[in-house]
């Protein structure tokens, strides 16, 4: 078993431990060391890519599963996906520590947490697509409790939007997975490798790529025999034929694309598929809250990178600005919804929505400088956002409510909080030296380079500094600076040692990621490269 | 004696007369005065059930005269019907309510069971209708068990004359069926297509349909079953909500591959048709399901769902996957139904009733069967990685195929996408028992909405083996290939 599997089967099996154990201290142990190897053998692995760049896969291991379908337990990362597993296992290690008091049913909630992990970490880490599909839909199962159980008073509501919302998008994608398989000839197909696949892939010792025989010897065009199944890799190769190959009317991939598309936009989430965030965000618990927008909405994002682009890149190359002009909206309209909210875990919800929005923008652009800062604007946001909404829920312990209006001058009881809210407020609104500067601006950057009307859509994203700065900034005056609304918010104790420790890795690297950035760009960056090659080879 | 011998070849049939031996020694128990030997009538009926299934797994195939087929099918059936009438059993010895611990219940449910085996083994129509009347009977008393409650009495009611109906019109198209090709037995009925009968046989064909229509919930036949449901017992409802499923099933790809001319059954003709109706009765299904306020009505719904998945499957005949992939659909669906069923016994039990109101709540007094019961909807529902999601996979794979084909056929993608629709809907009406059971509050803190009900360990049994099922089932690909090797 290699470190990868065992990212996903540990926490499995430590959720059962949890259930099994008894004793209500335990179980946030168990979450804790799962959380914990996962955050180890992705921060190893991000490690790896930041010393030795490459677009190569790492750390690759393969299961049986069935040979009739061609399906394995496939695991590997790239830069990507090594930074994705290790902000999944930072994020979740956080959220335990803010509910390391849990006090609802700790067992239960901690194995659910356990779960999740395994899921994220399966979708982060598989290279292929059904175990893929198989864990990006059992995200669903423990979120469904999380937010129904464990959440505020509309909780039932909001798990119910969120498993629906999430579930339609993903029933396309498994009808899209069943017809890439039939697509594929029983006996397998040869095809012509793109040069650049040969380049960043092909292995010259063994004669090899991705596990598949190909003959190097000769200048001529590499052809190489794709079995059937359900390896990503291989189905990529393919990529040409499912463009020619039918489907009621339409090319598989131009329906596999939109499929794919939709399952991800939802859990971006891009306007206007965002409706169940807000409600999502304002009922789940804080820890959960922060494992939504830390980690979960970046399935989104990286479902288009490892599933949608490799697999369909002329439908991607098509689709490009209008998934510019959705991430633009996104911004404008997350920012804009952001200044209006009252409630303030609504409020950093919003500005998730926007935040996001670079993402897909910077994705959109064809760039590499965007394609680069979307990818490092979705680990920054993890923890920015993962910061905001831990403030949020250590006002909330003290106030029980979240009106920004009810709160004022919280910085006279509570300087450290305030420091720290300020910090993830400048964070989050992208100011040079912090960690939301390198993404927003790599993204504006390759926006600006693009072609066609992406200067324009990178022109108009400029304006939502402005409107992020401005609804950041506000929302801490209000909350933070000014004269104390209430008496009894002088007695509010500041930040308690748990709070302390659970904030501490997120401050760190929010400054350590924007006063030195080159490492995780140096990770990111030949996985992007490769992408928008790709991307630029889907050219009709 | 040796001509008897030659044209009934037990050798053949001895699961079936291995259940015949065991409903008789049960209805026996049950006359004899001392009030043990009568409760032993679940007993017998599983020993039986596991004495049939160890002769089945070594059946030799043949055929029994030109009644009966023992093939791959029927194998397949027997190793889904024979196990599921054994966990039925041991679930009524632990939700013994109804008085349905006695001889009665237990004879009927082994019925149920043995009149699926003949109809799974039918090949030719008088003994499919024997099957299916012996299946009918015995489920009428199931469902009326609880004597003098009026809702049971009224499903009872309601069930014979659905089902007198449906016999019926069944007879009737048998008769025209005969009376236009001059044999009852597929093979003969298949011939005489091949030799081109009067298009008259083909509708008395369909008429003969009914009957198999009716027992997989196929709308338009599908009224009955929610009002049914909701009246009996809840461990009734997981017995005429499984077993007819499969032996109608079975029967269904009998007749395709054998009564009907292979020039007509392909998934461009027939198939197609066969699925977009399947596909109709999904989505009618998924979508009055949204709007139902009781768990075992919703059960009943989707139980109409799944039946027409499994014969979307079917329309993709005569491949041997795509009866494999229906097999592999009922197995996924009868291990999360009827531990479904199960747990909305016991919390019947507590709350009263299945209605979402009074399941309000129930996770915080019982909240290992409550979880459990969601964990069986979301099976059903298709959400990976449970046993559900793998049953509408191989469906779905082989209607794809079927539609994707060079020359395929463009009705197979629709009925697909229509499938996938209405997969995407049914969540949410599953989700609206979750809720209940798992988010709401309960009405009232009173003495019933805070009972907990004991669980016993027959039933533990039998949820532990359905939840091993859920999971276990859930990332089986070859599953479906052993399946297919199998027919």
């Amino acid at each position: 078993m290699g470190p990868l599997l065992a990212c996903v089967l540990a926490p499995l099996l430590l959720a059962v431990a949890c259930v099994a154990v008894p004793g209500l201290r335990a179980a946030r142990w168990f979450a804790l060391a799962g959380s914990l190897l996962t955050l180890g053998v992705g921060g190893f692995a991000l490690a790896d890519f930041a010393m030795r760049p490459g677009a190569d896969f790492r750390l690759l291991e393969s299961h049986a599963w069935s040979e009739a379908f061609g399906a394995s337990f496939r695991f590997g990362v790239d830069g990507i996906g090594a930074a994705m597993l290790a902000l999944s296992g930072l994020i979740t290690a956080i959220a335990t520590i803010s509910a390391w008091s849990q006090e609802r049913h700790p067992r239960a909630y901690h194995a659910l947490v356990l779960v999740l992990l395994a899921a994220m970490n399966g979708v982060f880490t598989s290279l292929d697509l059904l175990l893929f599909y198989v864990s990006w839909e059992m995200v669903l199962l423990p979120m469904l409790p999380l937010v129904g159980v464990f959440g505020g008073d509309q909780r039932r509501y909001a798990a119910m939007k969120f498993f629906v919302y999430t579930l339609a998008g993903s029933v396309l994608m498994l009808a899209m997975l069943l017809g890439l398989w039939n697509a594929t000839p029983a006996a397998g197909r040869t095809v012509v490798v793109p040069h650049v696949v040969v380049t960043a892939h092909a292995d010259a010792a063994t004669s090899t790529l991705h596990g598949l025989p190909i003959d190097l010897s000769h200048d001529g065009p590499k052809l190489v025999l794709v079995p059937r199944g359900f390896d990503l890799r291989h189905l990529a190769l393919q990529a040409p034929h499912f463009e020619t190959t039918n489907l009621l009317g339409v090319s598989l991939a131009a329906f596999g694309f939109l499929a794919v598309l939709l399952a991800c936009l939802v859990k971006i989430p891009a306007v206007p598929l965002h409706t169940w965030l807000p409600h999502a965000h304002v009922q789940a618990p804080t820890a959960v809250s922060v494992l939504l927008a830390g980690v979960l909405l970046k399935l989104g994002v990286y479902g288009l990178y490892r599933v949608g682009v490799p697999l369909f890149p002329q439908q991607a190359f098509a689709w490009a600005p209008t998934l510019g002009v959705v991430g633009l909206v996104g911004i404008l309209w997350g920012a804009w919804a952001a200044l209006g909210q009252r409630d303030l875990k609504r409020l950093v919800a919003y500005s998730s929505v926007s935040h996001m929005g670079f993402c897909l923008l910077g994705l959109a652009s064809g760039t590499v400088a965007g394609a680069t800062g979307g990818m490092v604007q979705a680990v920054t946001h993890g923890l920015s956002s993962g910061l905001l909404f831990l403030l949020v829920g250590v006002v909330y312990d003290r106030a029980h409510h979240r009106e920004v209006a009810g709160f004022g001058g919280l910085a006279k009881p509570m300087p450290v909080f305030a420091w720290i809210l300020l910090l993830g407020a400048l964070a989050g609104a992208g100011l040079p030296a912090l960690a939301g500067f390198p993404g927003e601006f790599l993204v504006l950057a390759g926006a600006f380079t693009g072609r066609g009307a992406f200067p324009w859509l990178g022109g108009l994203a400029t304006l939502s500094v402005v409107l992020s700065a401005a609804y950041l900034l506000w929302t801490v005056k209000r909350v933070a600076y000014g004269p104390l609304q209430h008496a009894e918010h002088a007695t509010y104790r500041d930040l308690d040692g748990r709070e302390r420790w659970a904030l501490l890795p997120l401050v760190a690297l929010l400054l350590a990621f924007g006063l030195w950035p080159a490492p995780i760009v140096d990770a990111l960056r030949p996985a992007c490269e490769l992408l928008v090659q790709t991307l630029q080879g889907g050219r009709p | 004696m040796i001509a008897f011998a030659e044209a009934f070849p037990l050798a053949l049939v001895r699961p079936e007369a291995a259940l015949t031996g065991g409903l008789l020694a049960i209805l026996a128990s049950d006359l004899s005065p001392g009030a043990n030997a009568r409760r032993l009538g679940p007993v017998l009926g599983i020993v039986s059930c596991a004495v049939a299934m160890w002769l089945a797994c070594a059946a030799p195939v043949g055929n029994v005269g030109t009644m009966l087929a023992i093939d791959g099918v029927t194998t397949l059936a027997r190793l889904l019907i024979l196990p599921l009438t054994a966990f039925l059993l041991l679930g009524g010895m632990g939700e013994r309510r109804h008085g349905n611990d006695t001889g009665a219940w237990s004879a009927s449910v082994v019925a149920v069971g043995l009149g699926a085996l003949i109809a799974a083994a039918a090949a030719n129509f008088v003994a499919l209708w024997l099957g299916l009347e012996l299946v009918a009977l015995a489920g009428y008393t199931l469902v009326a068990f609880r004597g003098g409650d009026r809702r049971s009495a009224e499903a009872g009611m309601k069930f014979v004359l659905f089902g007198g109906a449906v016999s019926a019109v069944m007879l009737f198209g048998i008769s025209h069926v005969y009376g236009a090709t001059g044999h009852l037995d597929f093979v003969g009925i298949g011939a005489a297509f091949a030799s081109g009968a009067p298009v008259l046989a083909g509708f008395a064909l369909l008429l003969a349909g009914a009957g198999i229509a009716y027992k997989l919930t196929l709308a338009p036949f599908h009224f009955f079953a929610p009002d049914v449901y909701q009246g009996s017992p809840a461990i009734a409802v997981a017995t005429v909500s499984t077993l007819p499923k499969i032996a109608a099933a079975a029967a269904l790809v009998r007749i395709l591959m054998t009564a009907v001319p292979p020039s007509l059954l392909a998934p461009v003709t027939l198939g197609g048709a066969i699925a977009v109706l399947a596909a109709v009765s999904m989505l009618l299904a998924s979508f009055t399901a949204l709007v139902q306020r009781d768990a075992k009505r919703i059960v009943a719904f989707s139980g109409i769902g799944h039946g027409a998945a499994v014969v979307l499957a079917i329309g993709c005949l005569p491949s041997r996957e795509a009866a494999a992939a229906a097999g592999f659909y009922l197995l996924t669906y009868v291990g999360s139904n009827a531990g479904a069923l199960l747990c909305l016994s016991v919390l019947e039990r507590a709350r009263g009733s299945t209605s979402l109101a009074d399941l309000a709540g129930s996770w915080r007094s019982q909240p290992w069967v409550s979880s459990l019961l969601c964990l069986f909807l979301l099976s059903l529902a298709g959400v990976p990685p449970l046993a559900g999601f793998l049953g509408k996979w191989g469906v779905l794979q082989q209607a794809l195929a079927a539609g994707m084909a060079p020359g395929g056929s463009s009705a197979m993608v629709v009925a697909v996408l229509l499938f996938l629709l209405a997969t995407a809907v049914s969540a949410w009406s599953y989700l609206l028992v979750v809720r209940a059971v798992v988010f709401a509050e309960p009405a009232a803190a009173n003495e019933r909405t805070q009972r907990r009900e004991p669980v016993a360990l027959a039933t533990r049994v039998v949820l532990g083996v359905s939840t091993v099922a859920t999971f276990g089932f859930g990332l089986w690909l070859d599953g479906l290939v052993a399946l297919a090797r199998m027919l």
